[in-house]
């Protein structure tokens, strides 16, 4: 691809206007229609080019340019059109034929990021739905407990290779103003410093559900690996912990007085200086 | 100042400020001295506030001013939670801060802060950004304005070069590098290469003699400018 | 089963491990022989000061007009900026009612006698950590300023007698050009009978203390970059208009002319400025460590035959920086010396680990060896 040859070395600026979103270009004696995606540090602008009105991606980020062939999308797609076109033949379907239609995913990354196990910046990793995201328990009750987020686990972009996260932000808790207050365990949950979120009972695991107990599940201070159900309401995400990788990943023993305790089966947790076990939702410590 | 703040260490209650003589010298009108932005000197670094997402700060000295002199710092903190109802597109606010002298009543920087959050409302792209909040603190840490006289006009287009900086440091989304011009106490703020206007400033009675394409041009002269100087160090930081 | 079944445990990489359990991640560090900031236990982080320009006295060259700074000094220390600013005001000291009253003068003078602290002047600070935070100070910054205040007071920096206020008197020529007179003057000479004046004036302190990138406790920082500000402050001369030292108006009380006061327009020099008399002996430098116990369990045995015999079970770790220390390490100590191991103050939080005559015993030291670095660096300015 041209584009995407031309330009991946040059650093592109919020502003910069990369492409058309749709374009025409000819291959293999096929006119071959490409439509740009704007993904991360991508947004669309219309622009106005002699008069008529087109809509351009422009760069909204400090970075490189890099330019995905979206393979998914593009094969449902043909699918979905061979079958209609099976079934009813338009005037629009024999141009078609003729054209291949290509959408390439147009995204704006930092190359400090490139490489990197872990983003460092919480901003544009901001919790969505599906994301696999690191809480601590801050409060409990009979129906649900209420958590803040940590850091988010992007599986998504492949760079972040598995597990991504805010490593410094001043969003998270104790980091910035919640740590410049003087009691930073207190603070970092009353001041709004972190994203909140919910994991209602039924959410915690997929069977039995209207047997939890939060009590048995989870305790103030756990970490706990959880999935982004929905952005909720104004104050709190809602998460699920009902799959065998999601759950406590740390929790100390005797409500954090005694030390570090190891998941012996997905209810039970073990102190290893004491032999105590407290119950748990534990996820799976193995890949 | 409050005399009931016991929140802070405030000092014999019938102290005076210190009155000092004026030195003998003529001060000059500030807006009467035409803007010539070709021999400014501009100091950029990013990243100076680390507890911040983004930060920038900016040294902009011109000597052909009589010695004006911004020393400005902006940082960028978000986007972080907001409370309340749910909102599809992030909540943007802008605080200005004088850091050693208070130059500015409180009006002027209400003012300032308004104009300056609805010239990024159009630029930052808030929607990539829902249920959160981005909160800009601007510290203005020195400012000598020509003659040593102080008018908002002239930090304005250095404010929204530091701001637009620090969201570039901090990684925000912004739809345009946005940067201003000023010419006789008039400034205004480009978008699109000088194509595109998303804030216009003018303080006392906007200059009617000199037409006002003229006055846009000199500060889509000195915009460019800005905007290019901005680019060069992010181009060559990178 | 002939094949081991692979299992591969979850985990974490460390900036994410730093986020979700700081305890854990110092233990680790700690374990290694190590901080989070990657420091060794004992090493300071590295400071530079610079007078910041900011102040009127040093840069009325320049035709700054608008300025009342007095004094101040940016402090770099890390990532973390202290800009301190000093600026003044002034206060009519109180006078005996009338003439001399024998009685009285020797009253105060023994109550003065016996309170040292009220032969020492203040600061009044005001600290403000950058946070992003609109409102009211947090508890942080007023500690802060009350602890700097008290400790100005009870060092005795600042004697009371260099902030009296020296006066002169401007008189106006015929020419229209005015001079300006100060007691001390040996040029003036001539013109000398008004300076019997009967009042007199000292000078308040402000210190305003902004704070950037907070990464660690503040105090021993804010605490420096004020003793730097003070070292280069600078006192404005001060006179009053020659025609309205005698000028008396009289103020009406409720329809009946009770009093008449004298009112002095006081105002300051531009250009003459003599320096702060400071008890130079009485500056101190401050630096702050922690004390963390070694937890055992976190200890990243590398073979299990190497058992630690006599390994130390808590570090002495100075100059605390970052979240995750000063989340964990909750036993801390603050010095205030000076070079030669004069203390001026002293502060041990016990919160979990013990601090032992051991690290009481190292940590003066070091502050000692620090606050000589500290101070040589204002004389290297």
């Amino acid at each position: 691809m041209a584009l995407a040859l031309k330009q991946q070395s040059e650093c592109l600026y919020p502003g910069y206007m990369i492409c058309p979103e749709f374009d025409v270009v000819e291959e293999n004696g096929k006119e071959c229609i490409i439509k740009y995606i704007p993904s991360l540090g991508v947004a669309k602008r219309p622009f106005s080019v002699d008069g008529k009105q087109i809509n351009v991606l422009i760069a909204t980020l400090v970075g490189n340019l890099s330019v995905k062939l979206q393979e998914d999308l593009e094969s449902q797609d043909a699918e979905e059109k061979d079958e209609s076109s099976e079934n009813s033949v338009t005037a629009d379907q024999s141009d078609d034929e003729s054209k291949v239609h290509k959408v390439y995913i147009v995204s704006v990354k930092d190359e400090k990021h490139i490489g990197k196990s872990v983003r460092d910046d919480f901003t544009n990793n901001l919790p969505k739905e599906g994301d696999i995201v690191l809480a601590r328990v801050t409060r409990i009750s009979l129906q649900r407990a209420n958590v803040e987020i940590l850091a988010v686990e992007n599986q998504r972009t492949p760079i972040d290779s598995g597990v991504g996260s805010n490593g410094s932000g001043e969003v998270a808790a104790g980091g910035g103003s919640g740590a410049a207050t003087f009691s930073v365990s207190q603070v970092s949950s009353d001041l709004g410093e972190t994203f909140k979120g919910i994991i209602r009972s039924q959410d915690v695991r997929a069977t039995n559900r209207d047997k939890v107990k939060i009590m048995d599940s989870f305790k103030p201070g756990d970490i706990v690996r959880a999935r982004i159900l929905s952005l909720g309401d104004g104050s709190n995400y809602n998460l699920t912990t009902a799959r065998n990788d999601l759950g406590v990943v740390f929790a100390k023993a005797s409500n954090g007085a005694g030390g570090l305790m190891y998941a012996i089966d997905w209810e039970t947790m073990v102190a290893p200086s004491t032999g105590n076990m407290e119950l748990r939702k534990c996820a799976k410590p193995f890949e | 100042m409050n005399v009931a703040d016991r929140r802070r260490i405030l000092g014999p209650l019938n102290a005076k400020p210190l009155q000092f003589a004026s030195a003998d010298g003529n001060l000059q009108d500030a807006h009467l001295q035409e803007t010539q932005s070709g021999d400014e000197t501009l100091y950029i670094q990013q990243g100076i506030v680390t507890n911040a997402n983004g930060s920038a700060y900016l040294e902009i000295a011109s000597p052909t001013k009589n010695d004006q002199h911004i020393l400005l710092l902006a940082s960028v903190y978000g986007p972080r939670p907001t409370r309340g109802t749910f909102s599809a597109r992030a909540a943007l606010s802008i605080q200005f801060k004088e850091n050693t002298l208070e130059q500015f009543t409180a009006g002027e920087v209400k003012e300032l802060c308004n104009f300056l959050a609805s010239v990024f409302r159009a630029v930052i792209n808030l929607n990539r950004y829902p249920k959160s909040g981005i909160d800009i603190f601007l510290n203005l840490i020195q400012y000598v304005g020509p003659s040593g006289t102080s008018s908002l006009e002239a930090i304005i287009p250095a404010c929204i070069n530091a701001i637009m900086l620090a969201l570039i440091d901090a990684g925000i989304e912004t739809l345009d590098t946005v940067s201003a011009g000023s010419y006789k106490g008039t400034v205004i703020s480009f978008i699109r290469n000088g194509d595109e206007i998303v804030g216009f400033w003018a303080d006392n009675d906007f200059d009617n003699n000199g037409s006002y394409a003229v006055t846009v041009d000199k500060c889509r002269r000195h915009y460019i400018q800005n905007r290019n100087a901005m680019l060069d160090y992010i181009v060559k930081t990178k | 089963m002939s094949e081991p079944l692979e299992v591969r445990p979850v985990s974490f990489p460390a900036e994410i491990l730093a986020r979700i359990a700081p305890d854990l991640s110092i233990q680790r560090h700690l374990w290694l022989g190590l901080r989070p900031c990657l420091r060794s236990f004992t090493e300071f982080r590295d400071v530079s000061i610079s007078e910041g320009g900011i102040s009127r006295p040093l840069r009325s060259v320049t035709g700054a007009t608008e300025n009342d700074i007095l004094g101040s000094n940016v402090l770099k220390s890390g990532s973390t900026i202290v800009i301190t600013s000093i600026t003044g005001g002034m206060v009519e000291e109180t006078q005996p009612a009338t003439g001399f009253d024998e009685g009285e003068q020797e009253l105060r003078q023994m109550s003065l006698a016996s309170d040292r602290l009220a032969k020492y002047g203040a600061v009044y600070p005001v600290v403000e950590v950058e946070r992003g935070r609109l409102g009211a100070p947090t508890d942080e910054e007023m500690i802060l300023s009350q602890r700097i205040h008290d400790n100005i007071i009870s060092s005795g920096i600042i004697p009371k007698e260099s902030l009296k206020v020296p006066v002169g008197v401007r008189s106006r020529n015929e020419d229209g050009t005015s001079e300006i007179f100060y007691s001390g003057d040996e040029t003036g000479g001539a013109d000398t009978r008004n300076f019997n004046l009967k009042r007199q004036w000292s000078f308040v302190l402000y210190a305003k203390i902004q704070v950037f990138s907070r990464d660690g406790p503040l105090f021993e920082m804010c605490w420096n970059s004020l003793m730097y500000a003070l070292q280069r402050t600078l006192l404005p001369c001060a006179f009053v208009d020659e025609r309205t030292t005698d000028l008396k108006i009289p103020v009406r009380v409720r329809g009946r002319s009770a009093t008449i006061r004298e009112t002095y327009d006081i105002q300051c020099d531009p250009t003459e400025f003599k320096p702060l008399k400071l008890n130079l002996g009485n500056i101190s430098y401050g630096s702050n460590f922690g004390v963390i116990d070694l937890d055992p369990e976190a200890q990243v045995r590398q073979t299990d035959n190497e058992m630690e015999v006599d390994s130390p079970t808590s570090v002495l770790i100075a100059d605390l920086q970052g979240e995750a220390e000063e989340t964990s390490i909750k036993s801390t100590l603050s010095i205030l010396t000076d070079g030669n191991g004069k203390l001026k103050h002293l502060s041990f939080v016990g919160g979990g680990a013990k601090i032992d005559t051991d690290a009481i015993r190292k940590s003066l030291s070091l502050s000692r060896e620090r606050a000589l670095d500290l101070k040589s660096r204002k004389e290297a300015t």
